[in-house]
């Protein structure tokens, strides 16, 4: 939605806030750290009630797929123009077909591996709007809808730093994950917890890679965003959750910046606290489970995080909580003493998380824990 | 006049920053650009335009603008930005993206 208008809210949006605690005087920086304490309890209030409301019948009913793919026309209207829906064939248009298809590689394994039906669970259409502003280097899921850009398909070649977002099917998942964990877990956006729903999209994100694509954990890459990068950039894509921190290395886009272990964590409060940095620890800790499970990640790893997502986690689930939640379905499912739940202490603890532990006190801890601890 | 657009999250995550001196545009560019920060009246605009918090891998922009005395900083999430401020940030990415790849 664009509006043009300036809404003003009585309370200072967690990031401003942030850019004060970092760069204020001490004072400011003093009430700013107040607050965002506040507002953290705030957002935690406001989305518990949208949680309640969307939640989703308990039996998904028959599947029920339905795509609607727009095109902005390089503007930043939302939806914008349609161009294919559901049953019509392929247009001339590689990023209508694109989002047509990885949103249908999506809706297929939430339904066919986990009997989730669509989103919201209750068969909710699946929209995708393409061709998002001019030179757009972003996919983003904005609560109803998923947005892709074109990257910088309008420079010539050899300036050009990314492909176009649909080119990427994981991306697509990625996206459409968000939606998912909105409806179900609705993990708030910041610090750990925000780290977590990164990480559900990332691993949801490449297991619908695998499973198009017929790869088991050994054969698959474990690259998000394989392919978004042209060749301009010194990158394999945009996180590695067999090793966070090497997915690239450019003179212009810098150093991959993710942790693969508690040790390394980032404490910071720049991207609503790390979400996308801080990710790699549990994205790792789903790589280490699905290589000792063997076979396709979707079929047990992802099962046991699917399950979690679904009916355990909550709104601020900590990587402490995740790790216990993951277990505890793990055991339900395969046994106390199967080889699937030691598989994922082994996960959790290649990261420096031991199943079992106190969850502590979630965002707090980690936004305030001295680094290295 | 100068001109720094930092641009933050994302689905990549990768911060990005641009920069712009409108003496050292071709006067063309710079014409456009002052256009752009004109139409939104950007030395009035409030530092921190607020939006709900919905969704996920949205951009959060830092507008930084230097005119003689004058400095002015512009904070904007996604969604919810003003057409207007749309429009100059396109300005500046577009425009920025060509200098840093010459």
């Amino acid at each position: 939605m664009v509006t043009n208008s300036y809404l003003i809210h009585s309370i200072l949006p967690p990031h401003m806030l942030e850019h004060i605690a970092e760069h204020g005087t001490e004072a400011q920086r003093e009430k700013a750290l107040e607050n965002l304490s506040l507002s953290d309890q705030f957002r935690e209030d406001r989305t518990l009630a949208p949680t309640t409301a969307m939640a989703a019948p308990d039996a998904a009913g028959p599947a029920d797929k339905n795509r609607m793919v727009y095109s902005a026309d390089e503007g930043s209207q939302l939806p914008g123009r349609l161009i294919r829906w559901e049953g019509e064939p392929p247009v001339s248009d590689l990023a209508v077909d694109e989002a047509y298809d990885g949103a249908g590689a999506t809706y297929d394994m939430y339904w066919e591996e986990y009997q989730r039906n669509s989103i919201d669970n209750s068969g909710m259409d699946i929209i995708s709007t393409v061709h998002y502003k001019k030179g757009y280097d972003n996919a983003f899921w904005n609560g109803t809808q998923m947005v892709y850009g074109d990257g910088d398909e309008d420079l010539p070649p050899a300036q050009r730093l990314f492909n176009r977002f649909t080119s990427a099917m994981d991306i697509i998942a990625h996206e459409l994950t968000h939606g998912v964990t909105q409806y179900t877990a609705n993990l708030v956006y910041r610090n750990q917890p925000g780290a977590l729903n990164e990480a559900f999209s990332d691993v949801f994100g490449v297991l619908v890679k695998q499973r198009h694509l017929g790869q088991t954990a050994q054969e698959a890459d474990w690259i998000v965003g394989a392919g978004l990068f042209t060749d301009n950039v010194n990158g394999v894509g945009i996180r590695s959750m067999a090793n966070p921190g090497t997915a690239y290395d450019d003179p212009t886009l810098g150093k991959d910046p993710q942790p693969g272990h508690m040790k390394d964590y980032v404490n910071t409060i720049q991207d609503n606290g790390g979400v996308h940095i801080n990710s790699g620890i549990p994205n790792r800790a789903f790589y280490l489970m699905a290589m000792e499970m063997g076979g396709f990640a979707w079929e047990k790893a992802g099962k046991i995080w699917y399950i979690t997502l679904n009916e355990r986690a909550t709104t601020n689930t900590s990587f402490q909580g995740a790790a216990n939640l993951t277990h505890a379905v793990a055991v339900d499912l395969y046994g106390a003493e199967s080889g699937e739940q030691q598989a994922v202490i082994n996960g959790w603890a290649g990261v420096g998380i031991q199943v079992g532990a106190s969850e502590g006190t979630g965002c707090l801890t980690a936004l305030f824990r001295p680094r290295g601890r | 006049m100068k001109i720094k657009l930092e641009r933050k999250g994302g689905f990549t995550g990768i911060p990005r920053k641009f920069t712009l001196d409108l003496d050292h545009l071709q006067a063309k560019d710079s014409e456009r650009l002052q256009t752009a920060v004109d139409a939104v009246d950007f030395f009035d605009l409030p530092n921190m335009i607020p939006c709900p918090h919905a969704g996920a891998d949205q951009f959060h922009y830092v507008i930084t603008i230097r005119e003689g005395e004058r400095r002015h900083v512009v904070q904007a999430s996604e969604p919810d930005i003003p057409e207007a401020l749309h429009g100059l940030i396109d300005e500046i990415i577009h425009q920025g993206r060509e200098v840093k790849a010459h």
